[in-house]
């Protein structure tokens, strides 16, 4: 189990995106914004960071930048956009994933990615 | 009665219309020939000798026609494009031969040979021709200019006809490429968008497979997800397809109001991944009597241009609302704004400074709404923005 913040501006995709992390035994936080991203990552920690690229009031580099700032937090993009995002976070973030996303896939490759980054801060 | 009837006058009147054609007219020089005859006597050999030769240099369908409407004389292009001989059409009602047929969806023309005799001069009326052994359709512009006599009293006509078949299918050619160019612009924002409504609906349906075993009421919601993701898609393909639809076609009583909001859905995609803000202000308006897919393509044209005109981040603003009689429709960007040397070929024909651009957004924009008795104007400041103004009178009735 592990603590992950999921953001989307979009309603519904985030509520399914928790959904889904959630039924993998996470415990999700969603936010609809960059800005209430960064708020949430300043104010709590999380174990990981799903986020997607264009945010409605800015784009997801913010978001990245925000949670690698804080303990380097592992991070993954899932957007429409991977080929900007990637260009123009300078491969900040761990992975970039294009939508649309397999759920099994998005779970597989969060808890890839927990599993690495605990072993890096343990090692 | 007795009219003088001069060739010059009839030479005169052939320049005339002919020059509104842009072609030469071979003038035979020292014609002064001044016939005098009964309205509807025989024609004098002489005469019909010089007018044979003047119809004969203009190199599109002439006629003359008499104040009965009967063919005078007309020249061999008129046979070839009515497959009749010059004989069989001397004596013809004008309208007999098919040149002066209307447009179905042209009502408001009124009968050209009329008006010439009544001393009005006809300017490229639109006409079609069909040929009612193979269904060829070709189409015309009819100009008319009356023949005076001495006393300024109109006694006989000039009509010609200038085949644009080709020319039309040409424009019309040219339109589609703007109007698909135009989806090609927005075709990788467009994927993003269906990428997105697959995204959705693939995790709608993960998350249902693993409620399966809980209540409906708790699976109602994710359903309702996937029917109303799938509804945005198929209302997206449908956006498109009305987009692509050609402009042709009757006119219609159109809301101004819900075509700018087509529009603004339509290029959605496109102002999303230029991270810009679209906002309307839309007034109920009367409605406007016009071809609602010329109309959307009309304001597609003009968001996909202040979005380009704009660096990220920048605002479309677009009202819309009913000023005296009219319906005045405003986008407006803060974009770089159109430099003053090339604000008077905005509207020119092939005019661009995009650099994939046809330049022929605005004007076909333009044409669209002139056609339609309406208008187009802009006014911008280089660094600040430009708005363009469209303006259209409210449909009677």
């Amino acid at each position: 189990m592990a603590r992950i913040l999921c953001v989307d501006d979009e309603p519904n995709v985030v509520t399914l995106k928790c959904a889904i992390l959630e039924a993998a035994g996470h415990v999700v936080t969603a936010s609809t914004s960059a800005h209430d991203a960064i708020e949430k990552l300043e104010s709590s920690s999380y174990d990981a960071v799903v986020t997607d690229w264009r945010l409605g009031d800015a784009n997801g580099r913010t978001v990245v930048q925000a949670a690698k700032a804080r303990s380097g937090t592992p991070v993954v993009v899932v957007s429409g956009y991977v080929a900007e995002a990637f260009q123009a976070a300078e491969p900040l973030a761990d992975l970039y994933l294009e939508k649309p996303v397999n759920a099994q896939e998005l779970v597989t490759i969060v808890n890839e990615l927990l599993k690495t980054s605990r072993a890096v801060s343990r090692g | 009665m007795y009219r003088s009837w001069a060739i010059s006058e009839v030479i005169r009147t052939l320049a005339h219309t002919a020059t509104t054609l842009s072609y030469p007219v071979l003038m035979a020089g020292n014609i002064h020939l001044v016939d005098r005859r009964g309205k509807q006597g025989p024609i004098d050999p002489r005469r019909q000798v010089e007018i044979s030769t003047l119809l004969e240099s203009i190199p599109e369908a002439a006629v003359i026609v008499d104040n009965n409407g009967r063919i005078v004389d007309a020249n061999s292009v008129t046979s070839h494009l009515v497959g009749r001989t010059r004989e069989e059409l001397r004596g013809m009602v004008a309208e007999e031969t098919g040149l002066l047929a209307k447009a179905e969806d042209d009502s408001a023309s009124e009968p050209i040979v009329q008006r010439a005799l009544s001393g009005q001069t006809v300017r490229h009326d639109r006409r079609v021709l069909r040929d009612p052994k193979t269904g060829v359709v070709n189409e015309l512009l009819v100009s008319a200019n009356p023949i005076l006599d001495e006393q300024g009293q109109p006694i006989a006509a000039l009509l010609i006809a200038r085949d644009v078949t080709e020319l039309t299918q040409l424009q019309r050619r040219i339109a589609d490429i703007e109007r698909h160019r135009a989806i090609g612009e927005m075709a990788a924002a467009l994927a993003h968008d269906f990428n997105n409504i697959l995204d959705t609906i693939a995790q709608a349906a993960a998350v249902l497979e693993t409620s399966l075993d809980r209540p409906a009421s708790e699976r109602k919601p994710l359903l309702d997800m996937i029917h109303n993701t799938v509804r945005r898609g198929a209302e997206m393909v449908q956006r498109i397809r009305e987009y692509l639809r050609t402009g042709e076609g009757a006119s219609r009583p159109i809301d101004v109001c819900t075509i700018i909001a087509e529009a603004v859905e339509l290029t959605r995609p496109l102002w999303q991944k230029a991270n810009a803000k679209v906002t309307t202000s839309l007034t109920p308006v009367p409605n406007v009597s016009a071809n609602a897919a010329d109309l959307r393509r009309v304001f597609t044209n003009l968001i996909i241009n202040a979005i380009e005109a704009m660096p990220p981040g920048g605002r479309v603003a677009i009202t819309c609302g009913p000023h005296e009689n009219q319906v005045v429709a405003t986008v407006s960007d803060t974009g770089i704004g159109i430099p003053p040397a090339d604000q008077k070929r905005v509207f020119f024909a092939y005019f661009t400074t995009k650099p994939r651009g046809t330049g022929l957004g605005l004007s076909g924009a333009q044409k669209i709404l002139l056609s339609y008795g309406g208008n187009i104007s802009f006014h911008s400041e280089p660094g600040k923005g430009t708005t363009f103004t469209i303006v259209l009178p409210a449909a009677s009735g």
